[in-house]
């Protein structure tokens, strides 16, 4: 009895560590863009380093926000089968919970490269200069 | 008995095959002034996806859309940003817009209830003077 307690009050706790795995997507800037929208951006809501940027700095900085986030995101991926391997027996036993890799850092870099690709999409918006992304599919 | 059970169960997860499935919701926009009224659903292949904004088409917004793909077995293969992206067309496309801006995507990870998660949000629109 109590070796089954123990082995059902272990898995919940690996479950909601686990849980802790996911790195939801990030939220979504206010609308500025649309027909829609309460208001719309103008070039005085941006620092003045970002105002002054040309549409080949934003491209160039769009690019490299997405060199990163592929960098970053691999890194977590690299790490799957190993904390798939460790939850699953985590649920059973859960010592190996430390053998999971949650790889924080490249969680929250991703987070702050979507912001700031965020601000750069909208500078493009109100200077009319390309979009910094892939092209819609 | 027992040792056929043993074979059997783990061979039917992976015989299962049914790959993934997703859940989704929708809210309104920050920032958007009103919402518009959904049209007629349409088809997910017609919903244009794209991580950007669309500056070259007046759009008004029907709302932000969060998606979340689940692997339904540990064996099946892990979500990915394109089933993600397919998600949230579909769910765009069943409230009957033209596309989904500025969509993005969460990492891969172990969640409560698969072993294979990922989110998606992006925001539903639809052209104006069509």
């Amino acid at each position: 009895m109590a070796v089954r307690l123990f082995s059902r009050a272990s898995s919940c706790c690996a479950a909601l560590i686990l849980s802790g795995c996911v790195a939801p997507a990030p939220a979504l800037p206010p609308d500025t863009t649309s027909e829609n929208a309460a208001s719309h951006a103008k070039l005085e809501d941006f620092s003045p380093a970002d105002a002054a940027m040309s549409c080949s700095e934003i491209a160039a900085e769009g690019v490299s926000i997405e060199s990163k986030m592929q960098a970053d995101t691999g890194k977590v991926e690299a790490n799957r089968t190993r904390n798939q391997i460790a939850g699953y027996f985590a649920a059973l036993y859960l010592v190996p919970i430390v053998a999971t890799e949650a790889n924080s850092q490249e969680k929250k870099d991703i987070a702050k490269l979507y912001e700031r690709r965020d601000v750069l999409i909208k500078l493009s918006v109100v200077k009319s200069c390309p979009m910094p992304v892939k092209p819609a599919s | 008995m027992k040792s056929k059970s043993f074979l059997v169960v783990p061979l039917l997860a992976i015989l299962a095959g049914c790959g993934s499935y997703s859940t989704s919701s929708v809210k309104p926009a920050t920032g958007a002034a009103t919402g518009v009224a959904a049209k007629t659903t349409k088809s997910a292949t017609d919903v244009m996806l794209t991580e950007g904004d669309i500056t070259d088409r007046p759009y008004t917004v029907l709302g932000d859309i969060a998606v979340t793909v689940r692997k339904v077995t540990i064996f099946d293969a892990d979500p990915t940003k394109e089933k993600v992206g397919e998600a949230l067309k579909e769910k765009a496309a069943s409230m009957g817009a033209d596309a989904v801006v500025l969509a993005r995507y969460g990492t891969v990870g172990i969640g409560f209830s698969s072993w294979g998660v990922m989110d998606g949000n992006g925001r539903a629109v639809v052209f104006q003077g069509k």
